[in-house]
């Protein structure tokens, strides 16, 4: 993992990073690749894949939004979050996806807590081989809407296209280990980033145009959507 | 032949009197065919009990079966599915034990109806068509049920006099048909049928008169939550006016001041004057939190208050996918969302709301996330709330209600959870963010 930190302010800038460390420290994790800058063109012409960015919205050059919208444009996945002085709202901040907002001076439980939800969906990214019978596809759980079982084959639906494979569902709830799948039936797994709305017996996935509507079992009604909203608000 | 072929009528019959009772009282949640079969299964089954001549088993088995169906085809809670199974039970048990002994009035005996098949048809005849009529009637007088103008607990405690009913028609029975005629017997018997339908029908208009005061209650409580809510906001109005009189006032002392420093050309002197009197102004009253300019305001009370009780406010708002909610709705969801929010956090050690709102376009959704601070995990109540701490006396509950009640509207769904390693209580709110 590789985390920056791009701020015109230097113990702001320690500051933060020094939490960021201490929280993988807490958590028992490996830290990870931290890189530091103080200006985001020095930062966009130096990097070109980070997993996690803190910018900050008011710096000399390009500001922290712009700074974001050019690193999703190069890393769709990066998640950013934006740290700044002025808990008013950002209008031009609102089309960038921004992960979290965070104001200073950052709130240690806060910032977290907003890690804790970053590192959950970082987890997202892994990548899945899938065997076909066209061949090997490797794909993210982020890309895999739902595993549809159906007769012998099971079909993996992602979001570019269907590949069947010959695994059965069980196996694919051991490989699917991510927080975001769930059985919502015999013959269907969810992910249920994907899902738009839940009826006592349906989950309807959408992605973009793309529809899917997956059996759910009247039992596990209440369960699947208590997991769902518990899951959608660590990834809002 | 004969018997066996009455036996069988006399239940599709006691089956078409439930099934045309329990239509007129809930809402069906299963289809008609999925109906049909349940109560044709379920009969069938009675029917089999039937053949073991146990009145006991009878009347248990009668209970359980129909429970069974209202639960599973209709929308029902449990204790008024056992309520309204507890008075049809009641009412077929009385209505066979009045026709025996209408029966018995022309020198049949009590029981003479498993012996003689012409005796079994006129009292089948005339006990299903009495307990048709009792029960129609009692549908009518109860209406349609709505399971939040129920009075909850209070349903098991009328059940009680139904079952308990039954009980008696058991015994009554058993003492008809070993009293061989003794016509103080049947007097008694007779009264005594008389006696249980009259204690089951102030059952039921009390029951009625309950559930009438209940749902009084519960409008009384939303017009006096309202009534606060106006009164609020025309206070915090009249407040703003206040402010803003005294602002006007104080900012001709500021221009005289600045105008003096500008004469005598200090610069300094003029940007230091306005850092301080910008410092002066209370966080809360000005600003942008948002894009809608309603919860925008809404928003900034909230900091304000926030503020004021020594709460941390942190808000993320991303609008746009409220786009297809209506304003009053918008308001009434978020007022009750961060008012519970507060009141749970100005309590505890840490003293933080979080609100986040947050739109999903690739699967057209918004999600609603509000957290506070809280120390201690609240407790949930039968209904599937929780239990209120609020320290002030009045009438709670009501703004879960109203979140529900809005989130239901537009279609989307809501959870509420506490998180113990974090002492955090959630409330979690996910709707479509376009219009269908």
């Amino acid at each position: 993992m590789r985390i920056l930190f791009c701020d015109d302010n230097p113990e702001i800038l320690s500051q933060l990073q020094h939490n960021v460390l201490e929280y993988f420290v807490r958590s028992g994790l490996q830290t990870p690749e931290m890189a530091c800058y103080r200006d985001g063109q020095s930062l966009l012409d130096s990097e070109n894949r980070a997993d996690i960015a803190f910018l900050d919205v008011e710096m000399p050059g390009i500001s922290g939004i712009l700074t974001g919208k050019k690193l999703k444009e190069k890393n769709p996945g990066i998640m950013i979050f934006i740290v700044t002085s002025y808990a008013d709202y950002l209008d031009n901040a609102m089309d960038t996806q921004v992960f979290r907002f965070l104001t200073k001076p950052v709130d240690k439980d806060r910032l977290f807590r907003s890690l804790k939800d970053a590192l959950r969906q970082y987890g997202m990214s892994t990548l899945i081989p899938i065997k076909t019978s066209d061949g090997l596809f490797m794909r993210t759980a982020d890309e895999i809407i739902c595993v549809r079982a159906q007769q012998r084959n099971v079909y993996i639906h992602t979001t570019s296209e269907t590949l069947c494979t010959r695994e059965n569902i069980e196996h694919w709830m051991t490989v699917l280990n991510a927080p975001c799948f769930f059985l919502t039936h015999r013959s269907f797994i969810v992910n249920m980033r994907f899902v738009q709305s839940i009826c006592r017996d349906e989950v309807h996935l959408r992605h973009r145009e793309q529809t899917i509507a997956a059996y759910l079992s009247q039992r596990k009604y209440k369960e699947f959507k208590h997991k769902y909203l518990v899951f959608i608000e660590s990834i809002r | 032949m004969g018997t066996m072929i009455c036996y069988i009528l006399i239940f599709i019959s006691e089956g078409l009197t439930a099934w045309l009772y329990v239509e007129r009282v809930w809402p069906r949640k299963s289809s008609g065919l999925r109906v049909l079969l349940t109560f044709g299964v379920g009969y069938a089954l009675l029917f089999g009990a039937a053949q073991l001549n146990q009145f006991a088993l009878n009347i248990l088995a009668f209970l359980a079966v129909n429970f069974f169906l209202a639960k599973s085809n209709y929308g029902c809670s449990g204790k008024s599915a056992l309520l309204h199974t507890a008075l049809l039970c009641t009412i077929m048990s009385l209505a066979e034990v009045v026709s025996a002994q209408a029966i018995s009035l022309f020198g049949h005996a009590f029981n003479a109806y498993s012996q003689n098949v012409s005796v079994m048809v006129v009292m089948a005849v005339s006990s299903k068509l009495l307990y048709l009529a009792i029960a129609l009637l009692c549908a009518r007088f109860f209406g349609f049920s709505q399971t939040a103008r129920e009075p909850g607990r209070l349903m098991v405690l009328f059940s009680t006099v139904p079952l308990l009913s039954g009980v008696i028609c058991v015994f009554v029975a058993k003492a008809g048909s070993e009293a061989d005629g003794d016509p103080i017997v049947d007097f008694m018997i007779t009264v005594n049928t008389f006696i249980l339908l009259a204690a089951n029908y102030i059952i039921l208009v009390l029951y009625k008169h309950l559930q009438k005061s209940h749902e009084e209650n519960l409008t009384l409580q939303l017009a006096i939550q309202r009534e606060e809510s106006d009164a609020a906001y025309y206070q915090a109005l009249q407040e703003r006016s206040e402010r803003q009189r005294i602002l006007v006032h104080d900012i001709k002392n500021h221009l005289c001041v600045i105008n003096r420093l500008a004469e005598e050309a200090d610069a300094d002197g003029i940007v230091a004057y306005l850092g301080k009197f910008m410092d002066t102004l209370e966080p809360g009253e000005h600003g942008r939190m948002c894009g809608n300019p309603i919860l925008n305001i809404l928003l900034l009370r909230y900091r304000q208050e926030c503020h004021r009780r020594n709460v941390s406010f942190f808000c993320d708002v991303q609008d746009g996918g409220l786009r297809s909610m209506e304003q009053p709705s918008i308001t009434t969801l978020f007022s009750n969302l961060l008012s519970n929010a507060l009141e749970a956090a100005e309590y505890s050690e840490a003293k933080v709301v979080e609100l986040s709102v947050r739109e999903a376009p690739d699967q057209g959704i918004t999600i609603i996330s509000v957290v506070n601070s809280c120390d201690r995990p609240p407790e949930r109540d039968s209904s599937g709330g929780f239990f209120t701490r609020k320290r002030t006396n009045g009438i709670h509950g009501v703004g879960l209600k109203s979140i529900a009640r809005v989130v239901d509207r537009h279609g989307g769904i809501s959870t509420a959870y506490y998180s113990p390693e974090d002492k955090q209580f959630h409330h979690v709110v996910q709707f479509p963010s376009e219009t269908p």
